[in-house]
């Protein structure tokens, strides 16, 4: 019995060095515990409240301002809202050219729209970002404003221009190819039209009124911002304009011309579950993997994890199998797939366990039952103190405990 | 240069003029932010009031690329628009606006969600 409590308590001190009291956004509360990290790098930045299904690119332009407020700190500067501009998710979204996978638009008319960016991969985000540089938020933001819609519908008038495109593209290729019209599908129309060098004066007629068309289209929701001259834009889209995809990401880099250097030689890198399963010397290899990249360089680590987690309480465990990656569906709740950033750890000395901080983008909120903030508990016990490691949710931030944590992480993407 | 400052403002006030006022109310299992504005049953009450398992299951094929419970029971559950704040820490927060012009964070609904079985 001795030797089980002795055993106890040495794995607890051991957890509590590899825990360290980290926060990347501010510090503890009276500075209880000490921050160790060297730059609180998310200080400036926000908590996000996403609109469309694309975590995956809020968290990588996180990190990318993240990486841009470290760069700051580094010459004496301390980032605020002035010198730290912040990055388009949308942007890195639409520019990913991976995040829209194969599959045709899913977009429909008259259901609900489902945007073929929505859905996609932190890291490849993260480094096409990179490559390509970020846009400005507000540069995008100002974008959608001047073209009289919001975000969703911006992107719905967009993904119009393209199928309204496609219309006039099979309308050609109905009017001039041999082939009836059950033929009239996206290859045949491609290959129709890559093999027309030939083509008659009609039919290049023909394209160019499509091509036209859609400059007009693209103008009247860029306005001003769209500098690209007629004759260039048929050009540069004829004859890609006639093949697929349509060229949004082309489009979107030549209208935000005021791009963000992400200055770091370091790549996305991502942690799978086939490679947390070879790792035989813990339970918890996500949660090592992230303590060790978080006390490293002060920048935060993404995650893949199940976002329902952030509802139920701690037995919560979506994650069936990691390798090959399979979602619980027993439980009623769903995994619900979502990224998010982990910001900061502390050893909880209440329940001797390590607490991760995940910054998630879903507005300053929290599910507050089992996550409740400082105001919550106060409410419930007026008059008495609330121990900070009793505080669950901190404006949109979670603590969550690792083991709940890792029950339902799939994927660790670090710099 | 003066026409340059007057549309950034004019600009700057548009893009984030709103800002929600709020008071609490006590519901059967937690309180809730509503817009100040609410009368007696008003729709942003209304909608956490009604909202129970089977309106989230209406929205489950809607919660794909991490999106947001809350926003999507206010769009698609309720029908209803939506509003963002930002505050001068650049922290976000989207309301569920309605046709009678209540509102309430979808946080709330959020909340809410936690409290199912």
């Amino acid at each position: 019995m001795k030797l089980l409590l002795l055993s106890i308590i040495i794995s607890n001190y051991l957890w509590s060095f590899a825990c360290p009291n980290i926060r990347l956004d501010k510090n503890f509360p009276n500075n209880t515990p000490r921050n160790k990290a060297k730059y609180k790098t998310m200080n400036s930045i926000g908590v996000k409240n996403q609109k469309l299904g694309i975590c995956y690119a809020y968290t990588a332009t996180q990190m990318i301002d993240a990486i841009r407020s470290k760069r700051l700190y580094e010459r004496g500067i301390t980032p605020n809202n002035s010198n730290l501009i912040e990055s388009s998710p949308i942007f890195t979204a639409v520019t990913t050219e991976s995040a829209w996978g194969d599959e045709e638009l899913t977009y429909k008319k008259n259901g609900d729209p489902r945007y073929p960016f929505e859905g996609g991969d932190l890291c490849e985000a993260f480094n096409s970002t990179k490559e390509l540089k970020a846009c400005p938020r507000n540069q995008m933001e100002r974008l959608i404003h001047n073209s009289g819609l919001n975000e969703e519908s911006f992107f719905k008038r967009l993904l119009e221009i393209e199928e309204e495109m496609r219309d006039k593209r099979a309308q050609v290729f109905l009017k001039y190819s041999t082939q009836p019209a059950p033929f009239a599908t996206s290859t045949n129309v491609v290959n129709f039209f890559e093999n027309s060098s030939n083509a008659t004066t009609e039919l290049k007629a023909c394209k160019n009124n499509a091509i036209h068309e859609t400059y007009d289209s693209l103008k009247d929701i860029f306005k001003s911002n769209f500098t690209i001259t007629r004759e260039m834009f048929a050009k540069y889209f004829d004859p890609e304009l006639f093949s697929d995809p349509f060229q949004i990401k082309s489009i979107l880099k030549n209208v935000c011309d005021a791009r963000i250097t992400v200055n770091t030689k370091s790549t996305c890198k991502s942690m799978t579950g086939r490679d947390a399963n070879r790792i035989k010397d813990t339970k918890y290899p996500f949660t090592r993997k992230i303590l060790e990249e978080l006390a490293s360089d002060s920048v935060p680590v993404g995650i893949s994890y199940c976002g329902y987690m952030l509802y139920g309480d701690k037995n919560f465990d979506g994650i069936k199998s990691r390798s090959p990656l399979r979602f619980q569906k027993s439980q009623g709740r769903e995994c619900g797939a979502h990224s998010s950033l982990i910001i900061g750890s502390r050893w909880n000395t209440k329940t001797n366990s390590c607490d991760l901080l995940v910054r998630n983008t879903w507005g300053t909120g929290c599910s507050k039952q089992h996550y409740p903030s400082k105001s919550t508990l106060q409410k419930k016990n007026p008059g008495k103190s609330i121990s900070q490691y009793d505080v669950k949710c901190e404006g949109g931030n979670y603590w969550i405990d690792y083991r709940t944590l890792e029950k339902n992480i799939y994927r660790v993407q670090h710099l | 240069m003066k026409n340059f400052m007057l549309m950034t403002l004019l600009f700057s006030s548009s893009l984030f003029a709103f800002e929600p006022k709020l008071k609490e109310v006590q519901l059967k299992k937690f309180s809730a932010a509503i817009s100040e504005n609410c009368q007696g049953d008003c729709m942003a009450l209304s909608s956490i009031k009604e909202l129970d398992a089977k309106k989230l299951a209406s929205i489950k094929d809607k919660l794909f690329g991490g999106r947001q419970p809350g926003l999507m029971l206010c769009l698609y559950a309720f029908k209803a628009s939506f509003k963002t704040f930002k505050d001068q820490e650049g922290n976000e927060q989207t309301y569920c606006y309605f046709k009678d012009q209540s509102y309430i964070s979808t946080a709330e609904y959020d909340k809410a969600i936690s409290y199912f079985d």
